[in-house]
């Protein structure tokens, strides 16, 4: 069996890290517990070669919500060409300093468009440091570094509920989970006559006093929180809680009673009345005139039985309804039975015998005068 | 008849142990006893100082780029929180001997020394040299320091470990 020969073996052995070295492209930078992957996109274009002008990649933006999982969202849309964008994470000068791309990402019109990240890799007090990427360019590269503890969104205030210290004093107190000494809260409430909301800053105590509240007047509150002072910097408010109401809700319906009585009431009777009398004149205007009916006996009286000038008919509609056809009474007889018809005519024939109904046209037409 | 192993051999390296457990005791235990984890002195006082030091370094785009060794060396790890904040506070006083505003110094000044007080630590350290001190006048290097402070007491005061 032939072997090869010692000396071209060892020099097959001696080329494969030259064929490695051959592969990186520039000195790497040692850069602590970075994974070697990593400094591999960090290194820019070699020198030497032309600067292309590449688009600016869209911004990152990472919220934490009730540190039960992290969004971190970019502008996919704004990219001249569709691009699947890749991000990786990891924490400065940490023990989860290891370089991780995104298991979870969003998509937006099938493009990713951000990442989701659960509560397991969230270290909220280490420097979390984000890096969106092209694949096709690993030169188009944005880096950021964010501090999670002020990016946090806390869910909204719950549970909202109302007593009477006194008379006049009223405590609103509500619960948040999980998150409780981290947050501030800020109150707002209006009464049902105010044109806007009064609010008051709450430190962590989840609790509020109203030292006076006018018992006619209908309150409605509501509450929402942020993770600031203790236990972080962040400035964005949970969601508005549910409101809750409080005091003589029956003035919100005398409102609307008197509403009604004032203004709908009358503004109906006097669109009814108008109508009413729009009909009566569209009536007036189409239905002919009926003559109105007087005194029977002053048509002998004082008429002398002139029939048209007592009903008030004029005499053009008299004439008109004048016949203008005159008309012999017609006797109209039945031809009796066989053996004795005493209604025989001057024909007398068999021949001439008609229908038992049949008259002859018994009228004529008057010559037009 | 053989005489039993008995007390009168005992090992002399015995009697070392009793002075060595006591000069490595001061080293092994925390020396620090952090007050105020109800947060009303952070709150109303150090929180005060912290915003109007928030400035400092700000229009130096490239500050939170700069890598400082301090930061590789001490973090604020479980359970090493009162440590790093010793440390950190320490170093904080060194730039109260630097050219910044007085009303900046009076701030600086209270964050360290109330972050010490709070920390409320019974070991007292010798006062660094000159030397290392002009090193500090880094604005720079003295944001990330008071971020860093920030922070670890952000952390403090939520009272849960991280995962």
């Amino acid at each position: 069996m032939l072997k090869p020969p010692l000396p071209l073996g060892s020099l097959l052995f001696l080329q494969l890290p030259l064929l490695g070295v051959g592969l990186t492209p520039a000195v790497l930078t040692p850069s602590g517990n970075e994974d070697i992957t990593a400094d591999f996109f960090l290194t820019s274009t070699p020198p030497g070669n032309l600067t292309v002008s590449t688009p600016p990649l869209p911004e990152v933006q990472c919220f934490v919500f009730n540190i039960e999982y992290m969004n971190c969202t970019w502008n996919s849309s704004s990219q001249p060409q569709p691009t699947n964008l890749t991000l990786f994470y990891w924490y400065k000068n940490s023990d989860y300093d290891k370089v991780q791309e995104c298991g979870h990402y969003l998509f937006s019109s099938d493009i990713t468009s951000g990442c989701w990240l659960q509560k397991e890799e969230i270290h909220l007090y280490e420097t979390f440091v984000v890096r969106l990427q092209d694949p096709w360019q690993p030169s188009r590269q944005a880096t950021k570094k964010l501090k999670l503890q002020d990016l946090v969104i806390p869910r909204a205030p719950e549970n909202l509920t109302l007593r009477n210290l006194s008379e006049s004093q009223l405590e609103l107190s509500w619960s948040n989970r999980d998150l409780d000494h981290c947050l501030e809260y800020l109150v707002q409430y209006q009464s049902d006559r105010d044109h806007s909301w009064t609010e008051q800053l709450v430190d962590h105590r989840p609790s509020f006093t109203l030292p006076s509240v006018d018992g006619q007047k209908c309150y409605t509150f509501r509450v929402r929180s942020r993770y600031n002072p203790l236990c972080g910097s962040s400035q964005l408010w949970s969601k508005w809680s549910r409101p809750i109401k409080w005091g003589n809700h029956t003035s919100n319906e005398t409102l609307l009673l008197f509403a009604l009585k004032a203004v709908f009431i009358p503004l109906g009777s006097m669109g009814l009345v108008i109508s009413l009398i729009c009909v009566y004149c569209w009536l007036e205007r189409t239905m002919p005139r009926i003559p109105t009916l007087k005194n029977l006996e002053d048509l002998v009286t004082e008429y002398h039985g002139n029939f048209s000038a007592w009903s008030g008919v004029s005499k053009g509609l008299a004439e008109s309804l004048q016949s203008d056809y005159s008309e012999r009474f017609c006797h109209v007889s039945e031809i009796p039975p066989k053996g004795g018809a005493p209604g025989e005519g001057p024909e007398g024939s068999p021949s001439s015998q008609r229908s038992p109904y049949w008259a002859p046209p018994c009228y004529t037409l008057k010559p037009e005068t | 008849m053989t005489t039993p192993a008995s007390a009168d051999h005992v090992p002399w390296y015995i009697f070392g142990i009793p002075p060595l457990i006591l000069v490595l005791l001061p080293v092994a235990s925390p020396d620090c006893e952090i007050e105020g984890k109800n947060g009303e002195e952070y709150r109303h006082v150090l929180t005060v100082s912290f915003e109007i030091l928030a400035p400092i370094g700000e229009n130096d785009s490239n500050c939170l780029n700069n890598e400082h060794n301090f930061f590789k060396k001490h973090s604020c790890d479980d359970d090493k929180e009162a440590t790093f904040l010793k440390t950190a506070a320490r170093k904080l006083k060194h730039f109260l001997n630097t050219n910044i505003h007085e009303e900046l110094k009076h701030h600086l000044s209270i964050v360290s020394q109330g972050t010490l007080k709070l920390l409320n630590c019974t070991r007292k350290e010798a006062k660094k040299s000159l030397k290392e001190q002009r090193k500090q006048d880094d604005m720079c290097f003295l944001r990330m320091l008071l971020q860093q402070i920030k922070t670890c007491w952000n952390k403090i005061l939520r009272g849960t470990k991280e995962h």
